[in-house]
């Protein structure tokens, strides 16, 4: 039985496939031909291989069973997949179709089907995408008004079909089904009226009524039309070509098939569809348009039709409550509300969101859905435009000139008063963007063109166009990406403008707090440019991270408009980088501005260098006015202008600065370019150019092209004045509407262009002879007189062409935009700043002769002219020691109030005493006398805060010997009297760049140390030798009285002499060294001013004047040890004067304080002062041991060694003993 | 019959469904090609065999006529 089984079903799909292999490839076998057919062996044939083939393939194949479960994911692959091209109503109606061919019974023992055919059908599924289905469709052939709610119905009452196939009215069983008809989304009245639901009833029964009859026309013969509905316009599918000549029946009769005793698929007959009857002259014509449209076989033909298969319906509908809603329709197609939304979007029309109107086969709801991205849309770009033509409709800022020039000046532009302000209007920056923004406002509805003239019924013309009438989905799609483009526009607009601007409401800027209603032109170009900037970073971070599908057009966007909107910016910062003015920043949007001292200070001074110009700083913060990228770079740019303007005035205004090897604007859109072709090699990138992209024309082409159309560089910059090129004679297309001498920016309108020439003539800044030269712009043309296009321009509109078209900028994987503005606005500027910096450095150590200058300042206060040096400091020490003398050598230690009034009584001594040195050295280092003072300054008041600075002594260095302060004090209060002393070095202009006058204080520290120094070496020295004469070696029992004195004289030669050495020789050899090689290999002022203020560092440090904390703990101590050197002279010398007193003692040798009698210090003073002295070197040795062991410090192991001789002292043992 | 008929309108609905989707899908099928093709799975053959099968049957058929 089985096997019986099988060989019946084996036979029936035999039969089968040899009907599938009939259909497909149109060969049958000999018993199936007549006999007239020809070659009737080769159909055989190639039938026989055909079916063998169909039947081995079925049969033996490697694919596994059906499973239900996964044809119902392919199935919600593919909704998805239509949801996401928004093909909504053929999801709905592929839910519908599948969900009513799932309750259809199989009577067959094969399991799923269902899930079988569904899943044939999906493997031979080509394309989903392009059918033209709709969910109307699916209604349609279902004979539903919705989905599927009468199915069940329609089963129980599918045998009273039958019965009775000629009936016209539905079975009333339908009124048990739920129903949520679709005519209640056509009208808004409708849902108000939702609670009657006897009416709402009446209407779909009418609805269903109206449906049952089309399903039923091609047999009463009603109503046909001509064309199948839903069928795809490209005749794929041909059921209906093929069945044209059949005369079947229609399927109610069900006459073959009943007369089968066993249903069989083959033997079903399908050519009952009411497509396939011919055309009838008596078809309904709903709508001229859409016939003219059908009739040219274009895309929207089945939009059309399947709008005029359901106004039977509502023609059904219209006798009873639906008539309200038929008669709602004001005759308005589709095509003409999709025409409406094109003009709006093309700014012929106002935009609207509800289009007003109604269409037969869309609800309101659905049409206004599908026409709110266009509205959207159109309303974006119609917002954006009248921002950006506010902006072009306001005259340019006007330059304030001196007073005499108010004369004349127009009602509008308020009296000008200083030089350098800019009042009123937009800036160029602004306007540039501004006409950037009306730019890719226009490109954007070019992009629609194509639509719009489809909707004009021009692009019929051409041959083989069949394209009708653009439909709505047509419209959506294309509007997608005009409307991401349009928001992207708007947000633009609405960050680099200002608010009320940014509505295009504000062309008088009456919101702001500025004299004539004008916000600061330098923040609104910072404004401006910081926000395109971050909107660039934004862009392409969502584009890049998110990948949401704006394909990198954002970023663009936002890139293109920045390079539009910086092109001014660039000019005039390039202006101010290559000559030091201000001139190409007629607008004052620039960071830098005159300041108070120019035109007042002669260029090339100091003073205006200093205020000549400076920075435009924000009065709220204080910071500069400039975009975000260029924040950190205004203070090197500023210098760098400034370095320019005192390059060039240089003698008699001779100098010259280096050249700009390119525009920054060039520089500019060469360095984006590259940045984001970094993938590709230049030879590619050369040769892109050429062939950018198939749809691209010739880059040249481009290039005029877009410079044609570029408004932004057709903007005026109002105040670079060239000579007017001579009219021409033969010129006959000029706008003969505006007078000769004025230039009318293709930017601006013409009003605005005339009050803003005429304003400029009036405030003498142009003459009725004179063209204002285009700030950005090219092809301004002045009296028909061609205007060579400038590199710099051309490279802008260049690079705008290219980034328009360009793959590499819309990459996720370009280079960031903070590193592409950097490299392409910032790193051009810097370089032009380091050459200026560098070209500036050799004029200061060449022609200013900053190497000698630093070299008299190192023999002034360090010493480094030694025999100088020597002379000026016996010369101060004289006056300490003259003071002492004159004050009546009491024998008694001088008071404290007479150790502060120590010397230096009178300056001119001192002054006289240092020309005197200074003339009389010979070694060329040194500077003129007549630049050189010294200053005595006012005793220093004790005072804390003082602790710790040099000639400040940190504790007493007695401690608790019991000496008295008074007399133990002396030698270290003479010290102290030298820091009164204050040297002063004239640096000329412009060393003082390099060599600021801050530096004087720190000088003067280390020459005061090694003033004290040299003092306290002197006095050890003098009181050693005081004792050498003969008569005093001749002495009983010798003069060098008691070990202390001598072991401690011994100590303090070796210890001042030690550190003398080392500190003149790090001081005068090692630093030195060092800063002449700093110097020499500096490349700006900077580095040289960086190079200087290391060596002042360094020479603080070994003088003991640094505020380091290890240098300040030696600088107390080592004081404090020179101080008692003096004490020990001083203590030597009184001893001297007491025994002359008492007529004993030796003849002393000459020196200053001795007189003639010399006597050795007691032994118990010098063992005290031995005492104090060894503690403050044990401590000077501690601090320098503890800092070596915690690193490596060349200078403080050399002073070890030198303080410690080679360790005989040991660190410890002085101190403590 | 009355079995018979409805038999038959059931089966006419049915490809009428099945037809839909086709056209829906983009399958490129008229009717009778249909009705053989749900007949040949309702016997048992393989969908994605048959499918196979009816693609190689249609690019012969393009080959065929392309050298004709």
């Amino acid at each position: 039985m089985a096997s019986s089984f099988s060989a019946k079903r084996a036979e029936n799909v035999s039969a089968l496939l040899g009907e599938v292999v009939k259909r497909l490839v149109d060969v049958e076998p000999h018993s199936l031909t007549g006999p007239t057919d020809q070659p009737t062996q080769e159909h055989d044939e190639n039938f026989g291989i055909a079916h063998n083939y169909c039947a081995y393939h079925t049969r033996h194949h490697t694919f596994p069973d059906t499973d239900p479960y996964k044809v119902d994911d392919a199935l919600d692959a593919l909704r998805e997949r239509l949801g996401i091209h928004a093909q909504l109503d053929k999801q709905l109606a592929l839910d519908m179709l599948v969900a009513r061919f799932r309750r259809v019974e199989w009577r067959t023992d094969t399991p799923d089907v269902h899930a079988r055919v569904i899943s044939l059908l999906l493997e031979l599924s080509r394309n989903p995408l392009r059918t033209k289905y709709t969910h109307i469709d699916a209604m349609a052939a279902l004979g539903e008004d919705d989905l599927g709610t009468n199915d069940a119905s329609d089963r129980d009452q599918a045998s009273d079909r039958d019965q009775a196939s000629d009936r016209d009215e539905p079975d009333d069983d339908v009124d048990d089904a739920t129903s949520d008809s679709t005519l209640s989304d056509w009208t808004d009245d409708e849902e108000e009226d939702g609670d009657d639901d006897a009416r709402a009833e009446r209407l779909r029964l009418g609805v269903e009524e109206a449906v049952a009859a089309r399903r039923d026309a091609p047999r009463g013969g009603e109503w046909v039309r001509g064309r199948r509905s839903g069928a795809p316009a490209d005749g794929t599918d041909d059921d209906g070509d093929g069945d044209d000549g059949d005369e079947k029946s229609a399927p109610g009769d069900g006459d073959d098939a009943a007369t089968d005793p066993e249903f069989r698929w083959s033997d079903l007959r399908v050519d009952d569809e009411p497509a396939c009857a011919a055309p009838d002259r008596d078809e309904w014509e709903w709508d001229p348009r859409a016939t003219r449209g059908r009739s040219r076989g274009g895309a929207g033909d089945a939009v059309v039709a399947a709008a005029a298969r359901l106004l039977p319906a509502l023609a059904s509908a219209r006798g009873r409550e639906g008539a309200t809603l038929v008669g709602a329709w004001d005759g308005s197609t589709e095509s003409k509300v999709v025409g409406d939304a094109l003009h709006a979007l093309q700014g012929a029309a106002p935009a609207r969101r509800a289009p007003g109107a109604a269409v037969p086969h869309l609800s309101p709801a659905a049409l206004a859905a599908g026409l709110e991205r266009a509205a959207d849309a159109a309303a974006t770009l119609d917002l954006v435009e009248r921002a950006a033509n506010a902006v072009l409709a306001t005259p340019a800022p006007v330059l304030r000139v001196s007073s005499q020039n108010n004369a004349g000046r127009r009602s509008g532009y308020p009296s000008l008063g200083s030089v350098g302000a800019s009042i009123g209007g937009f800036g160029p920056t602004i306007r540039a963007f501004a006409a950037a923004l009306a730019r890719h406002v226009r490109e954007l509805r070019e992009e629609l063109a194509p639509l719009v003239q489809r909707a004009a019924g021009l692009a019929a013309g051409g041959a083989g166009d069949k394209a009708g009438a653009p439909t709505l989905l047509e419209l959506r799609a294309a509007v997608r990406s005009v409307a991401a483009r349009a928001r992207v526009l708007d947000s633009l607009a609405a960050a680099a403008l200002r608010p009320r601007l940014a509505t295009g409401f504000n062309s008088g800027g009456e919101t702001s707090k500025r004299p004539g209603g004008f916000d600061c032109p330098a923040s609104n170009a910072a404004r401006c440019l910081t926000a395109l900037h971050r909107a660039c970073a934004a862009h392409q971070m969502t584009s890049s991270c998110a990948g949401d599908g704006d394909g990198g057009d954002g970023f663009v966007t936002s890139l293109r408009l920045l390079c539009s909107a910086a092109q001014p910016y660039l000019s005039a910062l390039h202006r101010w980088l290559e000559r030091g003015e201000v001139v190409a920043d007629p607008g004052g949007e620039l960071f830098v501005c005159a300041g108070p001292e120019e035109g007042v200070a002669a260029i090339g001074t100091e003073a205006h260098w200093e205020g000549g110009f400076v920075l435009r700083r924000n009065n709220a913060d204080g910071s500069a006015t400039c975009p975000e990228f260029l924040a950190r770079h205004v203070d090197e740019l500023l210098a760098a202008g400034k370095s320019v303007r005192l390059l060039r005035s240089g003698a008699g205004g001779a100098g010259t600065a280096p050249k700009m090897e390119s525009h920054l604007c060039v520089d500019f859109c060469d360095a984006v370019r590259r940045a984001l072709e970094t993938s590709r090699v230049p030879e590619d990138a050369d040769a892109g150019k050429e062939n950018a992209s198939p749809g691209m024309e010739n880059s040249a082409d481009a290039t005029t092209r877009a410079a044609e159309d570029d408004e932004s560089v057709r903007l005026l910059s109002s105040a670079t004045l060239e000579a007017c090129p001579p009219p021409r004679v033969d010129d006959d297309t000029d706008d003969h509407d505006h007078a000769p001498g004025f230039v009318v920016s293709a930017g601006m309108g013409t009003d605005a262009a005339a009050a803003e020439a005429e304003s400029l003539v009036a405030a003498g800044l142009a003459g009725s002879t004179a063209r204002l030269a285009p700030f950005v712009g090219e092809r301004a043309e002045w009296s028909g007189t061609h205007f060579d296009v400038p590199r710099s321009i051309a490279a802008a509109a260049e690079l705008d062409a290219w980034l328009r078209t360009s793959a590499d900028a819309r990459s996720p994987a370009t280079c960031p935009a903070g590193s592409l503005i950097a490299r392409a606005a910032v790193a051009p500027a810097r370089a032009r700043a380091a050459a200026v910096g560098s070209a500036l450095m050799s004029r200061l150590r060449e022609d200013w002769r900053l190497g000698a200058h630093l070299a008299a300042l190192r023999a002034v206060f360090l010493g480094g002219a030694g025999e100088a040096a020597h002379s000026f400091a016996s010369s101060v020490f004289e006056r300490l020691d003259e003071t002492r003398v004159s004050g009546g050598g009491d024998l008694d230690a001088p008071s404290s109030e007479s150790c502060s009034l120590l010397g230096f009584a009178d300056a001119s001594e001192i002054n006289a005493a240092l020309a005197d040195a200074l003339a009389a050295d010979g070694c060329g280092d040194l500077p003129d006398p007549s630049d050189v003072a010294v200053d005595v300054m006012p005793p220093l008041i004790a005072d804390p805060a003082h602790a710790g600075a040099v000639g400040a002594r940190r504790r007493s260095i007695w401690g608790d010997s019991g000496v008295g302060s008074e007399s133990a004090g002396e030698g270290a209060a003479r010290l102290d009297a030298l820091s009164r002393l204050r040297l002063s070095v004239k640096t000329p202009w412009p060393l003082a760049l390099v060599v600021p006058e801050s530096c004087a204080d720190r000088y003067n520290a280390c020459a005061t140390f090694l003033l004290q120094l040299r003092r306290a070496r002197a006095s050890v020295e003098e009181a050693s030798r005081a004792g050498w004469t003969p008569e005093a070696r001749r002495a009983p029992g010798g003069v060098l009285s008691g070990p202390h004195a001598r072991a401690l004289l011994a100590e303090l030669r070796h210890f001042t002499q030690a550190l003398h050495e080392h500190v003149i020789g790090r001081v005068l050899h090692h630093a030195w060294l060092e800063l002449e090689r700093d110097v020499a290999d500096a490349r700006s002022p900077g580095d040289a001013r960086r190079a200087h203020d290391k060596f002042l560092d360094v020479v603080c440090a070994q003088c003991l004047a640094s505020p380091d904390p290890t240098w300040t703990l030696l600088a107390g101590q080592t004081r404090a040890a020179l101080g008692i050197a003096c004490d020990f002279a001083a203590a030597q010398r009184r001893a001297g004067a007491k025994a002359r007193a008492s007529g004993e003692g030796w003849e002393a040798s000459p020196g200053p304080g001795y007189g003639s009698i010399y006597a050795p210090v007691p032994e118990g003073e010098a063992e005290r002062l031995a005492g104090a002295f060894r503690r403050a070197r044990s401590y000077v040795l501690r601090v320098i041991e503890s800092k070596l062991r915690v690193g490596t410090y060349p200078e403080l192991h050399e002073l070890r060694l030198r303080l410690d001789f080679n360790g005989y002292y040991g660190t410890d043992a002085g101190g403590e003993s | 019959t009355t079995m018979d008929n409805v038999a038959v309108y059931q089966a006419k609905e049915t490809l009428d469904i099945a037809h839909e989707i086709s056209k829906l899908l983009d399958c490129g099928l008229d009717k009778e090609s249909l009705a053989i093709l749900i007949a040949l799975c309702e016997n048992g053959v393989n969908p994605e065999a048959l499918a196979a099968v009816v693609k190689e049957l249609r690019r012969e058929a393009a080959a065929l006529q392309a050298d004709a």
